[in-house]
């Protein structure tokens, strides 16, 4: 019909966008990480890989391997990150079961809401905590009179009375809960939306209860959708900024995204910085990958049946 | 308890979670968006309905304070030269990639895909970095924050045009090829029109994209008229502002909300029967 | 792969630096002094530095008119000069003030303009620890004194010509201060200008947890723990010391602070203080007089913040402004700088919303605690010409030296 080269030349514009300003973007982060500085702290690039200086990353590898400050800041934001996303598996998976199985006429409604916190923006939901959480906000007030507040303390997972922002691990933890969780309901709804109901009428029929036809049939069916929302939430969660600073702004709850922010934008280190943030895509390019390969799996069925 | 327990139907506890997850999603913002018509100074402490801080208050409301309008005007801005270049590139990206046969199709499909995996931070920081070292002609600023903005939008525009390609098939097409239509004939006067929803949905998410981008916007950043509400946000939040932030953040809202809304009635109303399936591919991303 | 590796070069020295910090071009008959970024000399009050005018980067011309229409844009500390300043000058200059431009460390501040965005026209809030930096980055450019009376004429002879730039070629001053504590004397028990070592409150402040704050600017933080030793072993400290293991003590000691107290850094004393959102802070002496002057909550008496500074070996300071080289309107700029050293707007400025004191001849300061305006609990908070003499100022290192801070600093702000 037409030449192979019309859809390529459709295509070019935006390839050569995102070679520019994608590919090119990391490799500048490469060659500044593998870089030096000159004495007014700007970062030098070395752009001939043959010329590379590893003195940077070396230091950084030191620091990590001597159990110093960047290894710890990642082991708490590892920990983070494991623990807001099982909170958020608790929580999402059941809401997603629900909103993919339930058939009635709530529906609609039911998934707009959920898809609706997508869209409004992150920061002014984590103002919104801020509003509440403040010393005399709606939401202390709440948890003083449920005495919820006091359970925290009591559990060592408070500090002091009232001082929900002021550099609380679980606040953060919280925040991110409630800042990822929309990004993983989507997902889980999606692969449960899939599963086909007659797969779980067979199991009824042939005579198991509720529970094990979840288990056995629905569970296992929904497993690629898990650990692609998973995967999908970790990614951002482990870049994370803002929501610490927001939330607690303390040292004591700073992850690997404020070290890097602190480095490169509020700072004069980004070779240093740099490092850094190649070392997290070097973690993290093994989720990304993985997301990537379901993704195409997906993609490739989809337009094999066209 | 026998209520809950509901041995043909689901658990009963499921639609209590449901019910309970989607207030507590909402209402923290819901009141946030309150406080912004609040009388008083106080964020806390509700003291009677006024839009003072909308347009009322001579020194303190949003019209009257020219660092937030500069912001908000700044961030409209950003948003249209955001629209106006991705959606184009998008299109005609998700056109060539849906049709592309032979090598090279694959590793352009992983290309596209990457921004959208990508933590926004490390993004942050190599369009800085780029910024600074290869185009230091333009520099950090508002060019720099567009082409940011722009080159992670692209993936959205493109996953969205490409769900509609696959329900439109290639019947039409072919039709108009049997009938002699020439390649731009058949793209301009068959192919774009059926993607015309698809076209506006992703604008309306272009848009959306923009407005609520922190991290991307931030990191190219320069003098302070290149400040965005995002920015704002983040800047004041711990402070002590007053409920004119909220009315910041309520107006921002509200657009987004309604470009949104206009996005997905469009896409409804022209979309038919495909949209459920592309719903859920759109739920992939 | 290994001998890729050893291939590789393998250095941390910055480019066109000594591995000892001293100039390259250095005559073996003079021992070296220190240099700094772009091998430039570091000022000391002993070694006074003048700024060249070079031909590149002229002054503007005298005589000329002010730019028509323009708008004068600021880079500035976030709530650093009174807006009602702002605007009395764009009522005399017929012109508009944009909203500042802020940063929130100085550290922040030289990282914004190193990436080249200047533009700004005039720089607030800059000081000597940070002056060879912008020299260096050739973003200054030279004043022409002759829109700039009020320079002889109102500012305290020391600042007028000060050592880190003789003859005021690139800078005027703009305000002096103290590193020292502030506290709410209604919430902390203590009696802190009674101890032996007042800084020791804040490693004995665990019953105040999440209520402290130290001052979030690397040099500032880490020489408090400095002046504490000094304090106890009863000698003289070097705050612009570069050794390296003085500096990651100090460092250390300010960690420790983070299980006792959550210790914070921020700069937002001015408004936490008053609030009582914080008890105790690390402070400059002038945000304690702008939280009395400005931000008291209604029905709370300014009488209840304290401070304390030491007399000798503490950190007693001066910043000041400066134009920009890429400045759009630079008659403008001139003419703003002569305004903030103008008696009477210096004085707004201060007792309106500043609370810093301004260096001027004409301003009684200590006149004002028996007039009642400012506390008798903050008349330490006000600063005199001749404490420059018993105190020391931060001032900038060589590259080595701030990356030694810059380490110790990053390893407590982020760790």
């Amino acid at each position: 019909m037409e030449s192979r080269w019309t859809w390529r030349t459709l295509a070019a514009p935006g390839v050569a966008w995102l070679t520019l300003f994608f590919l090119v973007a990391f490799y500048a982060v490469v060659c500044v990480a593998f870089g030096n500085t000159n004495t007014l702290n700007q970062p030098v690039p070395f752009w001939n890989p043959l010329d590379w200086n590893v003195g940077y990353v070396l230091q950084v590898l030191e620091n990590i391997w001597n159990g110093e400050e960047y290894l710890t800041v990642f082991l708490r934001t590892f920990a983070f990150v494991l623990i807001s996303i099982a909170l958020c598996l608790l929580v999402g998976y059941p809401v997603a079961y629900y909103a993919a199985r339930h058939t009635g006429k709530w529906r609609g409604l039911i998934l707009l809401l959920l898809v609706l916190p997508f869209w409004i923006n992150y920061l002014m939901r984590m103002l919104a905590w801020i509003n509440l959480l403040s010393p005399d906000g709606w939401g202390t007030k709440v948890l003083h009179y449920t005495s919820i507040d006091q359970l925290f303390i009591h559990l060592g997972l408070l500090s002091t009375e009232g001082g929900w922002l002021e550099g609380q691990p679980m606040t953060v933890i919280l925040a991110l809960v409630y800042g990822y969780i929309p990004f993983l309901i989507l997902p889980l709804y999606a692969a449960l939306d899939r599963i086909d109901q007659r797969h779980i009428e067979a199991a009824r029929d042939l005579g198991g209860s509720p529970f094990s036809a979840f288990r056995r049939v629905t569970l296992p069916l929904s497993m690629p959708g898990i650990l692609a929302g998973v995967v999908l939430i970790s990614l951002p969660m482990f870049g994370d900024y803002y929501t610490n600073d927001l939330v607690s702004a303390s040292t004591s709850t700073s992850m690997t995204g404020n070290q890097i922010d602190l480095l490169t934008r509020q700072g004069a280190q980004k070779t240093e910085g740099a490092v850094l943030t190649l070392l997290l895509a070097l973690v993290l390019l093994v989720f990304m990958l993985y997301y990537l390969r379901q993704t195409r799996r997906a993609g490739d069925s989809a337009s094999r049946d066209e | 308890m026998s209520w809950l327990r509901n041995p043909w139907g689901q658990p009963r506890f499921l639609p209590l979670l449901t019910g309970a997850y989607i207030l507590w999603s909402i209402i923290p913002v819901a009141i946030a968006v309150l406080f912004a018509f609040n009388d008083g100074r106080s964020r806390t402490t509700w003291q009677g309905f006024s839009m003072r801080w909308f347009t009322g208050d001579p020194t303190g409301s949003v019209a009257h304070n020219p660092e937030y309008t500069a912001a908000l005007e700044h961030t409209l801005i950003l948003a249209l030269i955001c629209v106006v270049i991705t959606v184009p590139l998008g299109v005609a990206l998700a056109l060539g990639l849906q049709r592309w046969r032979g090598r090279g199709s694959g590793s352009v499909n992983t290309l596209m895909l990457l921004p959208l995996v990508t933590p926004e931070l490390v993004m942050g920081v190599a369009l800085l970095l780029l910024f600074l070292n290869i185009f230091n002609g333009w520099g950090i600023g508002t060019t720099a924050q567009a082409i940011g903005q722009v080159t992670f939008a692209i993936s959205y525009v493109v996953v969205i045009v490409r769900g509609r390609l696959v329900s439109i098939g290639r019947e039409y097409e072919e039709a108009a090829a049997d009938l002699g239509a020439p390649l731009h004939g058949r793209l301009l006067r068959v192919v774009l029109p059926l993607l015309a929803p698809a076209i506006l949905a992703s604008a309306g998410i272009v848009f959306a994209l923009s407005i609520d981008d922190f991290v991307v916007t931030q990191y190219l950043a320069g003098g302070s008229d290149t400040n965005t509400v995002s920015m704002l946000l983040y800047a004041t939040a711990r402070g002590a502002p007053t409920p004119a932030l909220n009315a910041l953040a309520t107006i921002t809202l509200v657009l987004t909300l309604v470009t949104l809304a206009l996005a997905y009635l469009v896409y409804r109303k022209f979309a038919g029967a495909g949209g459920a399936a592309e719903a859920a591919t759109l739920g992939e991303m | 792969m290994a001998g890729g590796l050893a291939a590789c070069e393998n250095t941390t020295t910055p480019i066109g630096a000594c591995e000892d910090g001293s100039g390259a071009a250095a005559s073996p008959l003079v021992v070296p002094k220190p240099v700094g970024p772009g091998g430039l000399p570091l000022p000391r009050n002993d070694n006074s530095v003048t700024w060249a005018v070079t031909d590149e980067n002229p002054p503007i011309k005298d005589g000329l008119q002010r730019e028509q229409g323009a708008t004068l844009k600021l880079y500035n500390y976030p709530d650093y000069i009174w807006p009602g300043l702002l605007r009395r000058f764009e009522k005399k200059y017929d012109c508009t003030v944009a909203p500042p431009g802020t940063y929130n460390s100085a550290d922040e501040a030289i990282a914004k303009l190193q990436s080249g965005v200047i533009d700004y026209d005039v720089i607030l809030g800059l000081s000597g620890s940070n002056i060879v930096n912008l020299i260096a980055l050739q973003l200054l450019q030279p004043l022409n004194h002759s829109y700039l009376p009020n320079l002889a004429k109102n500012i305290w002879p020391e600042l007028a010509d000060p050592f880190y730039d003789r003859g005021s070629h690139y800078t005027v001053p703009y305000v002096v201060w103290q590193d020292g504590i502030g506290w709410r004397n209604d919430m902390v028990s203590e009696d802190i200008a009674g101890m032996d070592v007042p800084w020791d409150i804040f490693w004995e402040s665990h019953a105040y947890y999440g209520k402290v704050g130290l001052l979030d600017d690397k040099r500032d933080g880490l020489s408090m723990p400095m002046q504490r030793d000094a304090m106890r072993e009863e000698r003289i400290p070097d705050l612009n010391t570069e050794d390296e293991a003085i500096v990651a003590k100090a460092g250390k000691d300010l960690q420790e602070l983070k299980s006792i107290c959550n210790i914070k850094p921020t700069i937002t004393d001015y408004q936490t203080l008053p609030e009582g959102t914080k008890v105790l802070h690390h402070s400059w002496s002038g945000d304690l007089l702008a939280g009395a002057f400005y931000y008291m909550p209604p029905g709370v008496d300014p009488s209840v913040l304290s401070y304390w500074g030491p007399d000798a070996n503490g950190v007693v300071q001066n910043d000041f402004l400066c134009v920009t080289k890429s400045a759009q309107s630079p008659v403008l700029a001139h003419l703003f700088l002569d305004f903030i050293l103008e008696e009477t707007n210096a004085y707004d400025n201060f007792v309106n919303f500043n609370g810093y004191i301004p260096p001027q001849k004409g301003i009684d300061a200590e006149g004002l605690v028996g007039e009642g305006l400012i506390p008798e609990s903050l008349a330490g908070a006000v600063t005199r010409p001749d404490q420059f003499l018993a105190n020391q100022e931060l001032l900038q290192l060589t590259v080595e030296g701030e990356r030694h801070w810059d380490d110790a600093w990053t390893k407590f702000r982020a760790g």
